[in-house]
């Protein structure tokens, strides 16, 4: 199997993922195509001397993502694009305050809420994915959760556990 | 925060694009690779080409030119024809061996500082041009002497008064003498409270350097000067000096006989050294300079005498000393000079004359006026070493280096570099925009 063709494979199989990762990540559809787009690009040059892919996609996509916003090239989007219909239970609502509340969050700390809670990495991971000590994680998570706390009221409740219990 | 948070991502991801819109990915990051090594290529290609440039530029600019021939310390000079005005970047020294040459010129210096009355030596036989790093130079007389021989050069110094308060501004101490040989400096300070008004520098001989100035009796408001007065400095004689003239007029004229000066308008002083007795020439007409050749008794000079405009003839004059009086008379032929330098041989005197262009030297016939150029150079004001001038000789000028001016430089790789890095980031910019 040829790097084109193992590339392409990946793509397939995991660009979905990397997308929903991009999503909460951005806020809006088309920043997100552009986040894993650029992502996907980036790691070309190296794909044939990689042993494992995704965690090296999604370094690039975070720190893409964080340095996109510093530059300001993506900003939130005032108007809610949800697609799908809502979940039963889930109310439209919700997410809009949930997307806008990530989106006031620091690019880092946002990066941080997604990697932990949304893809389940270990701190160590996150801190590895960010290129940032392992305090910084805990720090980052620790504001970003009490700001968190505060603009999304509804949730507040029993103490947030780990993911992966730690 | 609850432990609803993971769910409520969750849920949030679920409107994310389905699948990726872009195709190619696989091709557009080779060529964005492609492109980024040629970019840091070129980039790199860039900064070696300007490194090379430059590093070329300064080596080259700091090179003796392969034609130039060894200094000397001795023998005959050759005046090199023409001489060039230097570049303000040139480097500086206190030994830059026996000079043919001292021209005015401006020295810049990093960031932005400059010294408008710089001096530059260019030394005989090589023919290199140094800036001369003169310590304690004053910084309001800024005249020098170079000795006739090369090897020396005299300028002002200035420093505290008698009761060690500052002396007033344009005020001088003294003369240093420094050896361009070895970078010696002997300093020769006339005790004053308030300092000296420099007057004029010029060399008696290899080892005796004459001066004119006048003391300053008092500063301020009511500042009081005393009368010009003539001084004789000898070389190896730390701190000696010994006033030879009375009340002096700032004309320069030179003897063999020692150190000369005008006292009024028609009177020719020249003093002996050795008892301060002096020979007083009386003048048919007053002059703006001269040089006076004691074995001959004669006198070669520029008439200083005003037409009826009110402006000076400059015409070279000649006369023999007899019985105390010189009756001079114009040299057939000759046009307007700034001054007369010293005697070359019986029928010859060096010359100086200002030009729309510059200073020239010449070597003119006192018999028949007929002149024959020695050197010239544009723009500052320059003088020859005297031996150089008796010996009437030149040799092809030599042009110095012009080393670039760093601040060009400095600016000139900037603007290259940013412009190589704007290049770089378009190039790449360009190239990540995938499938848009």
């Amino acid at each position: 199997v040829s790097d084109a063709d193992d590339f392409a494979e990946f793509v397939a199989a995991r660009s979905g993922a990397l997308l929903r990762t991009a999503y909460l990540l951005t806020g809006n559809h088309q920043d997100a195509e552009d986040l894993v787009q650029t992502a996907l690009v980036k790691a070309v040059p190296k794909w044939g001397r990689l042993r494992e892919h995704e965690p090296y996609v999604r370094r690039i996509l975070v720190n893409e993502s964080v340095s996109s916003w510093r530059r300001g090239r993506w900003r939130e989007t005032p108007v809610p694009e949800v697609r799908d219909e809502p979940t039963p239970g889930y109310d439209v609502e919700q997410k809009v305050v949930l997307r806008r509340a990530l989106a006031q969050l620091a690019p880092r700390q946002r990066a941080v809420i997604v990697l932990r809670y949304f893809d389940d990495l270990t701190e160590a991971q996150t801190a590895d994915a960010l290129g940032v000590a392992v305090g910084t994680v805990k720090s980052q998570a620790r504001d970003a959760l009490t700001r968190l706390r505060t603009l999304v009221p509804d949730l507040d409740g029993e103490p947030m556990v780990s993911p992966t219990g730690e | 925060v609850t432990t609803q948070l993971p769910e409520r991502l969750r849920e949030l991801a679920g409107d994310a694009p389905p699948a990726l819109s872009a195709r190619d990915l696989w091709q557009t990051g080779r060529r964005r690779h492609r492109l980024r090594v040629a970019a840091a290529l070129g980039t790199a290609a860039c900064l070696v080409m300007v490194t090379a440039l430059l590093g070329n530029g300064a080596w080259r600019s700091h090179q003796p030119s392969p034609a130039a021939p060894p200094a000397t310390t001795s023998g005959p000079m050759a005046i090199p024809q023409p001489l060039f005005n230097p570049s303000p970047w040139l480097s500086g020294t206190s030994s830059p061996g026996r000079l043919v040459a001292l021209l005015g010129s401006t020295r810049d210096h990093l960031p932005v500082d400059s010294e408008k009355n710089a001096l530059v030596g260019v030394t005989a036989g090589s023919q290199a041009y140094h800036f001369l790093d003169l310590p304690g130079r004053a910084r309001d007389a800024t005249d020098a002497a170079l000795s006739p021989d090369g090897l020396h050069l005299a300028y002002w110094v200035d420093g505290p008064g008698t009761d060690g308060t500052s002396i007033g501004q344009g005020a001088v101490t003294g003369v240093a003498v420094l050896d361009l040989v070895s970078g010696a400096v002997e300093r020769h300070v006339v005790l004053t409270q308030h300092g000296l008004a420099a007057g004029t520098l010029s060399w008696v001989d290899p080892s005796t350097v004459a001066m004119t100035a006048a003391p300053i009796i008092s500063r301020g408001a009511g500042a009081e000067m005393g009368p010009l007065r003539g001084y004789e400095l000898n070389l190896g004689v730390t701190n000696a000096y010994s006033r030879v003239g009375g009340q002096v007029r700032e004309v320069p004229v030179t003897s063999t006989l020692g150190f000369a000066a005008m006292v009024g308008a028609h009177r020719l002083r020249m003093w002996n050294r050795l008892d301060a007795s002096y020979l007083d020439l009386r003048l048919s007409e007053p002059i703006r300079g001269g040089a006076y050749d004691g074995r001959r008794h004669l006198l070669a000079a520029v008439a200083g005498n005003p037409d009826h405009s009110g402006r000076t003839s400059q015409a070279l004059v000649v006369g023999r000393a007899v019985h105390g009086r010189v009756h001079l008379t114009s040299i057939p032929g000759a046009r307007t000079y700034a001054n007369v330098l010293t005697w070359v041989d019986r029928d010859h005197v060096a010359t100086v004359r200002q030009t729309r262009n510059g200073l020239v030297y010449d070597v003119v016939d006192v018999r028949t006026g007929a002149r024959r150029e020695l050197t010239h150079k544009p723009w500052y004001a320059f003088t020859v070493a005297r031996d150089a001038l008796r010996q009437a000789t030149t040799v092809p000028g030599i042009e110095p280096p012009h080393p670039w001016n760093p601040r060009w430089v400095v600016g000139g790789t900037l603007v290259v570099l940013i412009l190589v890095g704007g290049a770089v980031l378009l190039l790449v910019r360009r190239s990540s925009r995938v499938g848009r």
